[in-house]
């Protein structure tokens, strides 16, 4: 009898997170959601780099991918706050829409 | 006296192509004033691009031997990532002298950080270029990546629109990284190692596991040059961005992810188990990316996101003819490449040279600013197809590649994005110099001349190429036929 894997358990629910966690990147309008997001995306593919056997080096290199990224979201956030006043994107996209008619104009 | 030490620095070039560029990043974050991080990153982006070219001569010269030190595991030479190497050093080098005319936009404090970005970003797109597995590739492309989105950052203090692309690269660049990274635990796993030069010949055990990670690295790859339909972050940073953001992220940005998903693509699509899904996919994702492309170009009325429209067609057209999978395809993509430098360059010079953004703001443009005028003009020409032009020789290369492997409809929409560029590039030259100036030219005396230097450069080379295509045409050629790698 053939020993149990979990890995097939583990790769599936790996894949899962990322693209749960890419869909919500792409379709959430908060910005810090959006963040969060992207977290669970990276640590999803990180959990798959684990499951399929990759070597120590890429869990390091996807750990330090998701921290920088996440660095430089809540710098962006922090920023859109301080321009737009919203971290909502919808709303800043509503802000740009007026600068881009200006330009639009022939 | 200085031949073993010149000996020394050849044997070691790929590592200074990547070095060379961080250690003036790091000399630019400490001199202090504008100009003077200015004056070092030219310098330190003018050292790599003589590197590089000096080693891509080196390697494709058929009567000289290359040696190549195994000074880093994690390298490895090839001909589509050398090439794309010394290509992007050059540009790097052209981009930083064109980012001298915007160092007072961007602010005395913000100018030094910018230009670091800019050579960190290059350097990383270099090391993804020069990398020998996929670990490193994705970690080198995604640390471009985020240089990239932190130049429209830091960018953003006069003008705030670019926050808001800096946004979407985050947010679809940092879902393309999960993906990447997914795929690249897929596509090991499936070849049985993480090595990218031995994927043509390993024995592939699960071939639609393989599949499908090489697929999600291209996808995440293709984010990040801005393929159609994925592409909504490409003229929301750079509509409205300025002349650092233009060149860093538009010009230098999309060269570099465009060569690493060249160089990436010609390893997979090789691969006999998983060769055709790929050839499939690039085709597919092409020929969307033309017409997307193409059609938005043609509805622009800004300048530069009619720019960046048309450099998504341009990057269609490259992905066909990896698509191919034929040395003759990769030759064409890579005359292509230089094709899309040259016109970034030129446009974006161009445009920046006057501070134009809107397309009523090029009207009488000819008469104010003839010597940008004339360099749009030729990147006009070059997105047309126009013959001698280097658009022309790369399209040309195209249809020849894709009619020799059955692809008639690669060669009708080549047609189609030509005939596109005749009506959008045709407009830009009719404003320029068929209609008279009715908006004041804010560019004039401020502008340093020399700063024009790079657009002018590029609208030369445009049209030399197209004259003279020997030189290129052989370099591609043999870039391409230096697939299965060299050294190391």
């Amino acid at each position: 009898m053939a020993a149990a894997s979990l890995e097939p358990l583990l790769a599936a629910g790996a894949i899962a997170l990322v693209v749960i966690g890419a869909m919500a990147a792409l379709l959430l309008a908060n910005v810090v959601k959006r963040i969060a997001a992207l977290m669970i995306a990276g640590f999803g593919a990180i959990v798959a780099l684990a499951a399929l056997g990759a070597p120590d080096s890429a869990l390091v290199a996807g750990v330090a991918v998701v921290f920088a990224q996440t660095v430089v979201g809540v710098a962006i956030a922090v920023r859109l706050q301080e321009s737009y006043g919203a971290i909502e994107a919808p709303e800043i996209d509503s802000a740009d829409g007026a600068g881009d008619a200006r330009d639009e104009a022939p | 006296m200085s031949g073993p030490y010149l000996a020394l620095l050849q044997t070691h070039a790929p590592l200074l192509m990547i070095v060379v560029p961080l250690v003036g990043a790091a000399l630019v974050l400490i001199s202090g004033s504008a100009r003077l991080a200015w004056l070092v990153a030219w310098l330190s982006a003018g050292a790599a691009a003589a590197i590089g070219f000096d080693f891509v001569a080196r390697l494709l010269s058929a009567d000289s031997a290359v040696t190549i030190v195994q000074v880093a595991p994690a390298l490895h030479i090839d001909g589509i990532g050398a090439f794309g190497a010394a290509l992007l050093a050059l540009t790097l080098t052209l981009c930083v002298i064109a980012t001298g005319a915007s160092l007072k936009d961007a602010g005395a404090k913000e100018a030094p950080v910018s230009l670091a970005l800019i050579l960190c970003a290059a350097a990383c797109w270099i090391g993804a270029l020069l990398a020998r597995d996929l670990i490193a590739l994705v970690a080198a492309v995604e640390a471009a990546w985020l240089a990239s989105v932190g130049l429209a950052v830091v960018n953003a203090a006069r003008e705030r629109a670019p926050l808001n692309g800096a946004l979407r690269m985050l947010s679809l660049g940092g879902a393309g990284g999960a993906l990447m990274l997914l795929g690249v635990a897929m596509l090991g796993r499936a070849a049985g190692g993480f090595t990218l030069d031995a994927l043509p010949v390993a024995h592939i055990r699960m071939p639609n596991l393989a599949s499908a990670g090489a697929a999600l690295i291209m996808l995440g790859l293709a984010i990040k040059v801005g393929v159609a339909p994925i592409h909504a972050w490409n003229a929301a940073v750079l509509g409205r961005g300025n002349a650092m953001v233009v060149s860093g992220v538009g010009a230098l940005g999309v060269l570099g992810a465009l060569s690493v998903l060249c160089r990436f693509a010609a390893y997979t699509i090789t691969a006999p188990e998983i060769g055709a899904a790929i050839s499939a996919a690039l085709a597919g994702l092409g020929a969307v990316s033309v017409v997307f492309g193409s059609v938005q170009a043609v509805g622009a009325g800004n300048l530069l996101r009619l720019a960046a429209y048309a450099g998504v067609a341009q990057v269609g057209c490259v992905l066909m003819s990896v698509g191919l999978g034929s040395p003759a395809g990769f030759a064409a993509a890579l005359i292509q490449l230089v094709a899309f430098a040259a016109v970034a360059l030129a446009f974006y010079g161009g445009a920046a040279a006057g501070r134009v953004q809107s397309l009523a703001m090029l009207d009488g443009y000819g008469q104010r600013a003839p010597l940008a005028s004339a360099a749009i003009a030729a990147g006009a020409l070059s997105l047309m197809g126009a013959p001698l032009t280097i658009g022309f020789l790369g399209r040309w290369r195209l249809v020849e590649a894709g009619v020799g492997a059955g692809w008639w409809w690669a060669a009708g929409l080549v047609i189609v994005a030509s005939l596109a560029g005749v009506f959008y590039g045709g407009r830009l030259i009719e404003r320029m110099y068929f209609r008279r100036a009715n908006t004041a030219y804010a560019g004039e005396g401020s502008v340093w001349r020399l700063v024009l230097a790079p657009a002018l450069l590029a609208a030369i080379a445009t049209i030399a190429i197209g004259f003279a295509p020997v030189f290129l045409l052989r370099a591609a050629d043999m870039a391409s036929g230096m697939m299965t790698g060299i050294g190391t």
